[in-house]
């Protein structure tokens, strides 16, 4: 005999109030008034002895009906016969989503999700099917369902073993709602499934706070599947990281202090960090280290400590917390792009305010990224981008054409009427050419946004060119020109910037100068983006990221060799390297080469647990338990077979009706008792 | 005894409680007996006789009978109609234990309902009704008079409720007797639980004063009898004792004791020449009433044996 709500047993302690009524009606409850009870006697209360034993009858009565309906509550069932859970356990469906971002690479965290995922796989009944499969960024399936049931019962565990072997965490950041998702599409779809059988994802992560949900957002969950949470608890909580801030860790050259970004986590006990620079290979400490305080819970900037003056790659390192996996920053340190731009002129006077050069040398400023090295009529062999003006010599001229024809780009400024016969020689043809007249002023109009000149100016709060006006300007009559595109033109409809296919290159002529006596172009804040614009076009120069998280995929040209910092290459196909671990890797591109640091996702960071309620707010199907322990789920499996063995039994019922029957007997029997009582009165 | 004619025609107290107004209680009964005693004997008999007295100096020479001194050559003093009308004084007894009934009603209301009969049925006849009700000290007090609402003015203080603590007939009494100089009838209504000694000593201040009193000895049937069955605590009315009392075992000397105590309040009574009547509160009214006008009969006989000096015009004999 077992007891499915046995608590309610101690529902038969109630029968000590029969019997306590029962004593309190042995004394006179019955009060009367009298008028005085100066002729009275105390008398002792006495019993009659008959009285009494049929109270006591009475008595029985009504603690068997209290008893008995004790009893029923407890739902008695006979144990003989209740099957055991195990071995005819239903057929299951379910897929383990093991966690393999990179907050599983906390201390224990890892070991003790593969061991639950083993045990998961070792309590499955036979007929259950179970497909396990990693996730981070993406979904792997380690044990499909295929192989799951081409395998012998016995060789399961140890087929999920090999596997589980065969991978370890990763450094990519988790995206849980996606893998939740594909679960979920893959146990719909799964046709040879009966619509009665559960389907379960089953979830062996740390649940970080961070967790990525946001597909699941809107996500129309298959009926019958149940999600449940083997959460991965770390053994220590104190976690602090060290991640760069947005603006902070630039690549600028001479920037030895980048600001970084400390957070430590809400549960975390320690507030005392150390930040210093290492070796980037082999994490041995350089230099000073700066102590650091972070209030738990809390993230703050700070500066980094001098950088000390190596030629190794360094990272910058934080110590004093318990997991380490998120306490290195790495930062690219690249030095500037040399581009080598050749002036060819007569306007070329250095310290000449009314010639083109002057502004020209002042406009090409280094910068963070690109040195542009200005040279004077020193010849073209190693320009990336030519500027030409005024008449220039045959020699030049002729230089000037080879040069454009053999694939590059030049512009040619027609600054006066001279240029303009230098500008026929170099095109090869002759142009009909004159002085534009212009009233006043003249300005741009119908400038094409859509050559990559002009692109950056495309937005509306950069394409407002009317400020800049024009006194001079040279017409040209464009239809001679078959392979010209005009891609501006002066407010009288003369061609004011033409792009002029010459060989390979390309030759773009500026109508008027930038120079005072021209125009205001120079003074004009469009005149040096313009410039830029153009040496972009022409050389080709793309902007390299150069600080990425881990998981970024990055392109990269054809022919360019990817390699991490011990020297192994990353693969790069159709033209994209993925960034898979933190580090710094060397992309070479032909001659070129540059670094790119590549840093872990600040979201895996965030150590604390996931609140499960927000996964039910997202319409996550929850299992009732949705995170249970083994021995949970196995007290529960054996509650349910109980419940249905009592609920074949029905035990209660009888129990009930026999309660009934007895209170039919008390009542009358009670209703015999008073009877004479009430005649008395 | 003289009984009335017949059982049949008396009211039952319990559906004339269920009166609200005293006052229409009283004249029910006064009339029922009125319309079936009217050719008694005993008609009238309550207008006393005019004294004649013979004259000594002080009295009030306006009261000299003229008529008498020109025939006999000597002093009367004639007393006036209404100076010999009745004066009778209801003492009603206030107290909580009056407020105890077994059967509807209590015998605070019975009281009050006898109180007004007599009131009602003296009034009528012309006779002045006085009313002091009292219970540890006194309450209410109306001195004797017979004046047009007077008589409502006695039913709205018997209608007061019973609000006193104990009974305590001596003080009560001998303050009532300090006020009531002149001679008359004094009528006590009581249920007399208070201690023997008590008692005695204020039926003797009573009788000191020369009234002519009669006590009715009102009782509840629960008290006289005793008739309960189960064990209760019984709570005393006045003074809220508590005590358990088994009525089987209690009953014999519960009633010997009760009986001791009414016999000696009579025996008391008797000794000091007032009249004495026990009622239960299931007595029809009418009869009480009757028993009232029997007592004070007998008295007047008596008195007539007693006092020989008392002149003998009884209108009520005839």
């Amino acid at each position: 005999m077992s007891f499915l709500a046995p608590l309610f047993l101690l529902g038969g302690l109630a029968v000590a109030l029969p019997i306590i009524f029962h004593l309190i009606r042995r004394t006179p409850m019955l009060q009367r008034q009298f008028s005085s009870l100066m002729f009275l006697n105390p008398s002792p209360p006495q019993l009659s002895r008959r009285s009494r034993l049929d109270k006591i009858l009475l008595l029985l009565l009504r603690c068997l009906i209290i008893g008995l309906i004790a009893f029923a509550f407890a739902r008695p069932f006979l144990r003989g016969s209740v099957p055991n859970a195990g071995a005819t356990g239903a057929q299951k469906v379910s897929v383990v989503l093991l966690d393999t971002s990179a907050s599983m690479r906390r201390e224990g965290v890892w070991t003790e999700a593969t061991s639950r995922t083993r045990e998961l796989a070792r309590r499955a009944a036979p007929a259950d099917r179970i497909q396990i499969s990693a996730f981070d960024r993406a979904v792997r399936r380690l044990l499909s369902f295929e192989d799951w049931t081409a395998l012998r019962p016995e060789g399961r565990v140890a087929a999920v073993e090999q596997r589980l072997n065969s991978i370890g965490p990763t450094w990519y950041a988790g995206e849980l709602g996606n893998a939740l998702v594909s679960a979920a599409e893959q146990l719909d779809e799964l046709a040879e499934v009966g619509p009665n059988i559960p389907k379960e994802i089953v979830v062996v992560s740390d649940l970080q706070e961070s967790s990525r949900l946001q597909n699941l957002q809107g996500f129309e969950w298959p009926k019958n599947v149940q999600v449940s949470f083997v959460t991965i608890a770390a053994k220590s909580r104190n976690n602090a990281a060290l991640h760069p801030t947005i603006e902070g860790v630039s690549t600028n050259r001479g920037e030895t202090r980048p600001l970084v970004r400390i957070s430590n986590a809400a549960e975390s006990k320690r507030e005392q960090f150390k930040l210093t620079w290492a070796d980037a290979r082999s994490g041995a400490p350089v230099g000073l280290s700066i102590d650091v305080q972070a209030l738990a819970g809390k993230a703050r900037a700070i500066r980094a400590p001098q950088q000390p003056k190596t030629s190794a790659d360094l990272r910058l390192v934080l110590t004093g917390d318990e997991e380490p996996f998120d306490n290195s920053l790495f930062i690219a340190t690249s030095e500037p792009e040399q581009v080598q731009v050749a002036f060819l002129g007569a306007g070329a006077a250095e310290n000449d305010p009314a010639g083109l050069y002057f502004y020209l040398r002042r406009a090409f400023q280094e910068t963070q990224r690109r040195k542009v090295n200005l040279t004077n009529n020193a010849g073209l062999s190693s320009a990336h981008f030519a500027v030409a003006a005024d008449a220039l010599p045959e020699a030049q001229s002729t230089a000037l054409r080879g040069y454009v024809e053999s694939g590059h780009t030049a512009l040619f400024v027609v600054n006066n009427s001279q240029a303009a016969k230098s500008l026929e020689k170099i095109l090869g043809q002759s142009l009909q050419t004159s002085e534009g007249v212009v009233k006043g002023y003249g300005m741009l109009e119908q400038i094409d946004f859509t050559h990559p000149v002009f692109a950056p100016f495309a937005e509306p709060r950069f394409s407002d060119f009317t400020k800049i006006h024009f006194w001079k300007m040279r017409h040209f009559e464009t239809n001679g020109l078959g392979n010209a595109r005009v891609l501006a033109r002066f407010d009288n409809r003369s061609p004011a910037l033409l792009e002029i296919g010459v060989g390979n290159g390309k030759l773009l002529v500026l109508a008027s100068g930038w120079h005072p006596v021209d125009s205001q172009l120079a003074l004009s804040t469009k005149f040096v983006p313009l410039l830029y614009s153009m040496l972009d076009y022409a050389g080709g120069f793309t902007e390299h990221t150069t600080l990425v998280t881990v998981g970024a995929e990055l392109p990269v040209s054809q022919g360019a060799s990817v390699q991490r910092l011990d020297g192994s290459a990353v693969p790069a196909e159709a033209g994209r390297w993925l960034a898979d671990a933190p580090g710094l890797f060397k992309v070479s591109e032909g001659a070129r080469s540059y670094k790119v640091a590549v840093n872990l996702d600040p979201a895996e960071s965030k150590t604390g647990t996931l609140d499960i309620d927000a996964l039910r707010s997202l319409g996550v199907p929850l299992h009732a338990q949705a995170t249970q322990t083994f021995e949970q789920a196995d007290r529960e499996r054996k509650t349910a077979a109980a419940i249905e063995v009592e609920s074949r039994q029905k035990m209660w019922r009888w129990v009930i009706l026999a309660a009934l029957a007895f209170v039919l007997v008390e009542t009358w029997f009670g209703a015999r008792l008073s009877r004479p009582v009430f005649a008395e009165a | 005894m003289v009984q009335p004619n017949t059982r049949s025609s008396l009211i039952h107290p319990k559906s004339l409680m269920a009166i609200r107004n005293l006052e229409f209680r009283a004249r029910i009964v006064v009339e029922g007996f009125w319309n079936g005693l009217h050719r008694s004997p005993y008609h009238g008999f309550s207008v006393e006789f005019t004294e004649f007295r013979q004259y000594s100096p002080g009295d009030d020479l306006r009261y000299l009978d003229w008529r008498v001194f020109a025939r006999s050559d000597r002093y009367y003093i004639k007393k006036f109609e209404d100076e010999t009308n009745l004066r009778c004084h209801l003492l009603v007894d206030h107290s909580k234990s009056m407020g105890y009934g077994s059967l509807g009603y209590t015998k605070g209301e019975y009281a009050n309902t006898l109180a007004a009969t007599i009131a009602y049925f003296l009034f009528k006849q012309g006779d002045a009704v006085g009313l002091v009700t009292f219970d540890e000290q006194l309450r209410d007090i109306l001195p004797a008079r017979n004046r047009a609402g007077h008589l409502r003015q006695l039913m709205l203080a018997l209608d007061a409720p019973v609000a006193g603590a104990s009974t305590d007939l001596k003080l009560p009494l001998t303050r009532i007797m300090q006020m009531v100089r002149k001679r008359g009838v004094v009528v006590l209504i009581s249920d007399l639980l208070t201690p023997l000694e008590d008692l005695q000593r204020a039926l003797a201040e009573v009788c000191a004063f020369g009234h002519e009193t009669i006590l009715f000895h009102v009782l509840d049937p629960a008290e006289a009898q005793f008739q309960f069955s189960d064990a209760a605590i019984f709570e005393d009315i006045e003074n809220g004792r508590k005590l358990y009392v088994d009525p089987a075992t209690v009953r014999k000397s519960y009633l010997g004791k009760f009986q001791a105590h009414c016999a000696a309040a009579q025996s008391t009574c008797e000794k000091r020449g007032i009249g004495y009547v026990q009622l239960t509160t299931d007595r029809p009214l009418e009869l009480a009433l009757f028993d009232f006008l029997r007592q004070r009969m007998e008295r007047a006989k008596r008195r007539r044996v007693t006092a020989p000096a008392a002149r003998e015009q009884t209108k009520a004999a005839a």
